[in-house]
Protein backbone atom coordinates (compact mmCIF):
# COMPACT_ATOMS: atom_id res chain seq x y z
CA UNK A 1 0.00 0.00 0.00
CA UNK A 2 2.80 2.14 0.96
CA UNK A 3 4.35 1.57 -2.13
CA UNK A 4 1.22 2.61 -4.39
CA UNK A 5 1.08 6.52 -2.36
CA UNK A 6 4.71 7.07 -2.86
CA UNK A 7 4.33 6.49 -6.90
CA UNK A 8 1.52 9.04 -6.90
CA UNK A 9 -0.26 9.77 -10.51
CA UNK A 10 0.86 8.53 -13.43
CA UNK A 11 2.34 11.38 -15.36
CA UNK A 12 -0.28 10.76 -17.95
CA UNK A 13 -2.96 11.67 -16.03
CA UNK A 14 -1.29 14.71 -14.43
CA UNK A 15 -0.50 15.99 -18.47
CA UNK A 16 -4.14 15.68 -18.83
CA UNK A 17 -5.25 17.34 -15.52
CA UNK A 18 -2.60 19.75 -16.27
CA UNK A 19 -3.99 20.44 -20.12
CA UNK A 20 -7.49 20.69 -18.95
CA UNK A 21 -7.15 23.04 -16.37
CA UNK A 22 -4.62 25.32 -18.62
CA UNK A 23 -8.06 24.80 -21.36
CA UNK A 24 -10.72 25.81 -18.46
CA UNK A 25 -8.66 28.61 -17.50
CA UNK A 26 -8.08 29.81 -21.03
CA UNK A 27 -11.62 29.30 -21.40
CA UNK A 28 -12.75 31.66 -18.29
CA UNK A 29 -10.41 34.53 -19.28
CA UNK A 30 -11.89 34.59 -22.88
CA UNK A 31 -15.07 34.49 -21.73
CA UNK A 32 -14.70 37.89 -18.89
CA UNK A 33 -12.77 39.72 -22.01
CA UNK A 34 -15.38 39.09 -24.29
CA UNK A 35 -17.89 40.38 -21.75
CA UNK A 36 -15.58 43.49 -21.32
CA UNK A 37 -15.80 43.76 -25.05
CA UNK A 38 -19.54 43.65 -25.67
CA UNK A 39 -20.18 46.17 -22.81
CA UNK A 40 -18.57 48.99 -24.51
CA UNK A 41 -20.95 51.40 -26.07
CA UNK A 42 -19.52 54.21 -28.14
CA UNK A 43 -21.29 57.63 -29.15
CA UNK A 44 -19.70 59.57 -32.24
CA UNK A 45 -16.65 57.13 -32.55
CA UNK A 46 -16.25 57.55 -28.55
CA UNK A 47 -17.19 55.77 -25.36
CA UNK A 48 -20.78 56.93 -24.76
CA UNK A 49 -19.70 57.26 -20.87
CA UNK A 50 -17.68 60.46 -22.88
CA UNK A 51 -20.63 61.75 -25.06
CA UNK A 52 -22.57 62.13 -21.71
CA UNK A 53 -20.20 65.04 -20.40
CA UNK A 54 -21.09 66.81 -23.99
CA UNK A 55 -25.10 66.21 -23.43
CA UNK A 56 -26.31 70.51 -22.95
CA UNK A 57 -30.08 70.72 -21.78
CA UNK A 58 -31.81 73.15 -19.97
CA UNK A 59 -35.27 72.44 -18.59
CA UNK A 60 -37.59 74.05 -16.40
CA UNK A 61 -41.66 72.88 -14.77
CA UNK A 62 -44.20 75.27 -14.42
CA UNK A 63 -47.75 74.90 -13.95
CA UNK A 64 -47.93 70.74 -14.42
CA UNK A 65 -45.77 71.30 -17.67
CA UNK A 66 -42.24 70.03 -18.07
CA UNK A 67 -40.36 72.16 -20.78
CA UNK A 68 -36.74 70.39 -22.22
CA UNK A 69 -34.37 72.18 -24.52
CA UNK A 70 -31.79 70.46 -26.25
CA UNK A 71 -28.72 72.90 -26.24
CA UNK A 72 -26.24 70.75 -27.59
CA UNK A 73 -24.95 68.66 -30.08
CA UNK A 74 -25.50 65.29 -28.94
CA UNK A 75 -29.50 63.44 -29.62
CA UNK A 76 -30.78 62.60 -26.32
CA UNK A 77 -32.97 59.35 -26.96
CA UNK A 78 -35.09 59.59 -23.77
CA UNK A 79 -35.37 61.19 -20.21
CA UNK A 80 -35.44 59.07 -16.91
CA UNK A 81 -37.28 61.10 -14.23
CA UNK A 82 -36.96 60.68 -10.80
CA UNK A 83 -39.97 62.56 -8.33
CA UNK A 84 -38.74 63.16 -4.47
CA UNK A 85 -41.72 63.70 -2.33
CA UNK A 86 -42.14 63.89 1.42
CA UNK A 87 -39.78 60.58 2.02
CA UNK A 88 -40.84 58.91 -1.33
CA UNK A 89 -39.34 58.19 -4.11
CA UNK A 90 -40.57 56.92 -8.25
CA UNK A 91 -38.57 56.68 -11.11
CA UNK A 92 -40.49 57.08 -14.58
CA UNK A 93 -39.32 57.00 -18.25
CA UNK A 94 -40.28 60.22 -19.82
CA UNK A 95 -41.68 58.33 -23.10
CA UNK A 96 -43.11 55.03 -21.95
CA UNK A 97 -44.74 56.57 -18.24
CA UNK A 98 -45.30 60.01 -18.75
CA UNK A 99 -45.41 61.63 -22.10
CA UNK A 100 -45.82 59.31 -24.96
CA UNK A 101 -45.34 61.87 -27.26
CA UNK A 102 -41.79 62.16 -27.00
CA UNK A 103 -39.90 61.79 -30.23
CA UNK A 104 -39.13 58.50 -31.30
CA UNK A 105 -35.80 59.01 -32.08
CA UNK A 106 -35.28 61.03 -29.46
CA UNK A 107 -35.12 65.19 -29.06
CA UNK A 108 -32.57 66.38 -31.81
CA UNK A 109 -29.59 69.37 -31.44
CA UNK A 110 -32.10 72.68 -31.22
CA UNK A 111 -35.58 70.74 -30.64
CA UNK A 112 -37.52 71.66 -27.71
CA UNK A 113 -40.08 69.31 -25.86
CA UNK A 114 -42.85 70.37 -23.62
CA UNK A 115 -45.78 67.78 -22.12
CA UNK A 116 -47.98 67.94 -19.18
CA UNK A 117 -46.98 65.55 -16.31
CA UNK A 118 -48.39 67.24 -13.44
CA UNK A 119 -51.03 64.42 -12.93
CA UNK A 120 -48.49 61.40 -12.30
CA UNK A 121 -45.92 64.08 -10.64
CA UNK A 122 -48.67 64.32 -8.01
CA UNK A 123 -47.33 66.46 -5.11
CA UNK A 124 -43.13 65.83 -6.08
CA UNK A 125 -40.94 68.40 -4.46
CA UNK A 126 -38.09 68.39 -6.88
CA UNK A 127 -37.62 66.24 -10.13
CA UNK A 128 -34.49 64.99 -10.93
CA UNK A 129 -34.03 64.60 -15.31
CA UNK A 130 -31.19 62.26 -16.43
CA UNK A 131 -30.05 61.69 -19.94
CA UNK A 132 -30.63 58.57 -21.93
CA UNK A 133 -28.52 58.20 -24.71
CA UNK A 134 -28.35 55.64 -28.13
CA UNK A 135 -25.42 54.34 -28.58
CA UNK A 136 -23.99 51.82 -30.45
CA UNK A 137 -21.80 48.08 -29.21
CA UNK A 138 -21.04 44.58 -30.87
CA UNK A 139 -24.68 43.76 -30.36
CA UNK A 140 -26.31 46.78 -31.88
CA UNK A 141 -28.04 49.78 -31.10
CA UNK A 142 -27.78 49.97 -27.38
CA UNK A 143 -29.12 52.71 -24.76
CA UNK A 144 -26.75 54.14 -21.95
CA UNK A 145 -28.48 56.35 -18.99
CA UNK A 146 -25.85 59.03 -18.47
CA UNK A 147 -25.59 58.07 -14.41
CA UNK A 148 -23.70 60.75 -12.02
CA UNK A 149 -24.71 64.44 -10.95
CA UNK A 150 -22.85 66.26 -12.95
CA UNK A 151 -25.37 65.07 -15.95
CA UNK A 152 -28.86 65.37 -14.69
CA UNK A 153 -30.70 68.57 -13.70
CA UNK A 154 -32.52 69.14 -11.05
CA UNK A 155 -35.99 71.19 -10.66
CA UNK A 156 -37.44 71.76 -7.18
CA UNK A 157 -40.95 72.32 -7.64
CA UNK B 1 24.27 4.55 -19.99
CA UNK B 2 25.82 7.35 -21.89
CA UNK B 3 22.93 8.43 -24.22
CA UNK B 4 20.61 8.39 -20.21
CA UNK B 5 23.01 10.74 -18.80
CA UNK B 6 23.14 13.13 -21.80
CA UNK B 7 19.43 13.29 -21.81
CA UNK B 8 19.05 14.22 -18.32
CA UNK B 9 21.91 17.07 -19.13
CA UNK B 10 19.63 18.21 -21.77
CA UNK B 11 16.17 18.64 -20.28
CA UNK B 12 17.84 20.56 -17.19
CA UNK B 13 19.01 23.23 -19.80
CA UNK B 14 15.03 24.34 -20.39
CA UNK B 15 13.65 26.91 -22.91
CA UNK B 16 16.27 28.60 -24.73
CA UNK B 17 17.48 32.47 -24.20
CA UNK B 18 16.06 33.39 -27.61
CA UNK B 19 12.83 31.32 -27.03
CA UNK B 20 12.09 33.15 -23.72
CA UNK B 21 12.87 36.47 -24.97
CA UNK B 22 10.65 35.62 -28.24
CA UNK B 23 7.81 34.49 -25.71
CA UNK B 24 8.05 37.49 -23.54
CA UNK B 25 7.67 39.75 -26.37
CA UNK B 26 4.93 37.96 -28.02
CA UNK B 27 2.72 37.40 -24.78
CA UNK B 28 3.33 41.91 -24.24
CA UNK B 29 2.85 42.44 -27.28
CA UNK B 30 -0.81 40.32 -27.51
CA UNK B 31 -1.64 41.90 -23.90
CA UNK B 32 -0.67 45.18 -25.23
CA UNK B 33 -3.41 44.73 -28.59
CA UNK B 34 -6.06 43.46 -25.53
CA UNK B 35 -5.74 46.35 -23.20
CA UNK B 36 -5.95 49.03 -26.78
CA UNK B 37 -8.95 47.59 -28.40
CA UNK B 38 -10.16 47.62 -24.73
CA UNK B 39 -9.70 51.04 -24.15
CA UNK B 40 -9.42 53.10 -27.24
CA UNK B 41 -12.70 53.79 -26.98
CA UNK B 42 -12.32 55.86 -23.94
CA UNK B 43 -9.57 57.97 -25.36
CA UNK B 44 -11.32 61.41 -25.45
CA UNK B 45 -12.08 63.51 -28.89
CA UNK B 46 -12.71 66.92 -29.36
CA UNK B 47 -16.39 68.48 -28.71
CA UNK B 48 -18.31 69.31 -31.55
CA UNK B 49 -18.86 72.89 -30.34
CA UNK B 50 -18.72 76.39 -32.62
CA UNK B 51 -15.69 78.60 -32.03
CA UNK B 52 -15.98 80.86 -29.30
CA UNK B 53 -17.65 84.29 -30.18
CA UNK B 54 -20.60 82.63 -32.61
CA UNK B 55 -23.43 84.70 -32.36
CA UNK B 56 -26.81 86.22 -33.54
CA UNK B 57 -29.09 88.58 -32.38
CA UNK B 58 -32.28 90.06 -33.27
CA UNK B 59 -31.82 93.54 -34.24
CA UNK B 60 -35.75 94.76 -34.71
CA UNK B 61 -38.84 93.19 -35.57
CA UNK B 62 -42.13 94.34 -36.86
CA UNK B 63 -45.48 93.02 -35.51
CA UNK B 64 -48.60 94.65 -35.25
CA UNK B 65 -50.82 92.68 -32.66
CA UNK B 66 -54.24 94.02 -34.93
CA UNK B 67 -52.78 92.08 -37.32
CA UNK B 68 -50.97 89.60 -35.72
CA UNK B 69 -50.40 86.97 -39.07
CA UNK B 70 -46.75 87.90 -39.94
CA UNK B 71 -43.95 88.92 -37.89
CA UNK B 72 -40.74 90.24 -39.41
CA UNK B 73 -37.47 89.60 -37.81
CA UNK B 74 -34.25 91.14 -38.97
CA UNK B 75 -30.87 88.90 -37.76
CA UNK B 76 -27.39 90.20 -37.73
CA UNK B 77 -24.22 88.19 -36.64
CA UNK B 78 -22.58 90.24 -34.02
CA UNK B 79 -20.39 87.11 -33.20
CA UNK B 80 -16.85 86.89 -35.10
CA UNK B 81 -18.25 84.29 -36.67
CA UNK B 82 -19.66 83.36 -39.72
CA UNK B 83 -22.98 81.00 -39.17
CA UNK B 84 -25.44 79.21 -41.65
CA UNK B 85 -28.47 80.06 -39.73
CA UNK B 86 -30.42 80.03 -36.47
CA UNK B 87 -32.41 77.99 -34.13
CA UNK B 88 -35.84 79.73 -33.48
CA UNK B 89 -37.93 79.58 -30.96
CA UNK B 90 -41.36 81.76 -29.79
CA UNK B 91 -42.80 82.01 -26.09
CA UNK B 92 -46.62 82.66 -26.18
CA UNK B 93 -46.23 82.99 -22.24
CA UNK B 94 -44.70 85.61 -19.69
CA UNK B 95 -44.76 82.86 -17.24
CA UNK B 96 -42.15 80.52 -19.33
CA UNK B 97 -38.33 81.06 -19.16
CA UNK B 98 -38.23 78.54 -22.18
CA UNK B 99 -40.01 79.39 -25.28
CA UNK B 100 -41.27 76.07 -26.50
CA UNK B 101 -43.38 77.14 -30.28
CA UNK B 102 -40.40 76.07 -32.94
CA UNK B 103 -40.86 78.95 -35.14
CA UNK B 104 -38.86 77.26 -38.11
CA UNK B 105 -42.11 75.30 -38.76
CA UNK B 106 -43.31 78.97 -39.49
CA UNK B 107 -40.82 80.42 -41.55
CA UNK B 108 -42.55 81.83 -45.09
CA UNK B 109 -39.46 80.81 -47.38
CA UNK B 110 -37.80 83.49 -49.89
CA UNK B 111 -34.56 84.65 -50.69
CA UNK B 112 -32.81 81.51 -50.40
CA UNK B 113 -33.62 81.03 -46.84
CA UNK B 114 -35.11 76.96 -45.93
CA UNK B 115 -35.75 75.22 -42.85
CA UNK B 116 -33.37 72.06 -42.28
CA UNK B 117 -33.42 69.91 -39.26
CA UNK B 118 -35.65 72.22 -37.11
CA UNK B 119 -33.21 75.29 -37.66
CA UNK B 120 -33.51 78.24 -40.57
CA UNK B 121 -30.66 78.20 -43.07
CA UNK B 122 -29.64 81.48 -44.60
CA UNK B 123 -27.30 80.02 -47.44
CA UNK B 124 -27.48 76.66 -48.24
CA UNK B 125 -27.11 72.91 -46.86
CA UNK B 126 -23.36 73.61 -46.11
CA UNK B 127 -21.90 76.69 -46.11
CA UNK B 128 -21.65 79.57 -43.25
CA UNK B 129 -22.85 82.05 -45.81
CA UNK B 130 -24.14 84.45 -42.64
CA UNK B 131 -20.92 86.76 -42.29
CA UNK B 132 -20.52 89.04 -39.49
CA UNK B 133 -22.39 91.79 -39.60
CA UNK B 134 -24.40 90.69 -42.06
CA UNK B 135 -27.79 91.52 -41.66
CA UNK B 136 -31.02 89.50 -43.21
CA UNK B 137 -35.21 89.62 -42.89
CA UNK B 138 -36.92 86.76 -42.43
CA UNK B 139 -40.94 85.75 -42.06
CA UNK B 140 -43.15 84.16 -40.02
CA UNK B 141 -46.60 83.32 -40.07
CA UNK B 142 -47.98 83.47 -36.49
CA UNK B 143 -51.50 83.79 -37.14
CA UNK B 144 -51.99 80.75 -35.03
CA UNK B 145 -50.11 82.12 -32.12
CA UNK B 146 -51.80 84.21 -30.03
CA UNK B 147 -49.98 86.91 -27.81
CA UNK B 148 -46.61 86.66 -28.79
CA UNK B 149 -44.66 86.93 -25.94
CA UNK B 150 -41.04 86.51 -26.80
CA UNK B 151 -38.36 84.77 -28.98
CA UNK B 152 -35.40 82.64 -28.98
CA UNK B 153 -32.89 82.59 -31.11
CA UNK B 154 -29.46 80.65 -31.36
CA UNK B 155 -27.07 80.11 -33.81
CA UNK B 156 -25.77 76.96 -35.53
CA UNK B 157 -23.12 76.35 -38.14
CA UNK B 158 -21.57 73.83 -40.63
CA UNK B 159 -18.49 72.43 -39.26
CA UNK B 160 -15.69 69.76 -40.11
CA UNK B 161 -15.55 67.11 -37.94
CA UNK B 162 -13.29 63.86 -38.62
CA UNK B 163 -13.57 64.71 -42.12
CA UNK B 164 -17.06 65.23 -42.20
CA UNK B 165 -19.11 68.25 -42.41
CA UNK B 166 -21.77 68.16 -39.52
CA UNK B 167 -24.22 70.56 -38.39
CA UNK B 168 -23.74 72.16 -35.33
CA UNK B 169 -25.89 73.86 -32.45
CA UNK B 170 -24.22 76.93 -31.54
CA UNK B 171 -25.83 76.02 -27.91
CA UNK B 172 -26.61 78.20 -24.69
CA UNK B 173 -23.16 80.42 -25.36
CA UNK B 174 -25.31 81.94 -28.94
CA UNK B 175 -28.50 82.50 -27.67
CA UNK B 176 -30.32 85.41 -27.83
CA UNK B 177 -34.06 86.39 -26.41
CA UNK B 178 -35.83 89.06 -27.60
CA UNK B 179 -39.36 90.09 -25.50
CA UNK B 180 -42.27 90.83 -28.16
CA UNK B 181 -44.13 94.02 -27.50
CA UNK B 182 -46.93 95.26 -30.12
CA UNK B 183 -46.14 97.99 -32.50
CA UNK B 184 -49.28 99.87 -32.59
Amino acid sequence: MKRVLRKGISPVIATVLLVAIVIIIAFIVFLWFKAMGEEVITKFGKNVELSCGDVEFLAEYSNGELIISNTGNVPIFGIKVTAEGAGSEKNYDLKNNLAPEWPDLGLNPGGIFSADIETEIGSAEKIILTPVLMGTSDRGERIYICKGDMYTSEIII
Amino acid sequence: MLPQTRKKRLSKRGVSVVIGYVLLVSVAVVLGGVMYAWMKSYVPKESLDCPEGSALSIKSYVYNCSDPSKINLTIVNNGRFAAAGYFIHASNSTDEALATIDLSEKLIPGGGVIKYGGAVLLGGTNNNTFKPNDETTNSFDVIALTGLASIEISAVRWQNYENKLRFVNCGKESMFKETINCQN
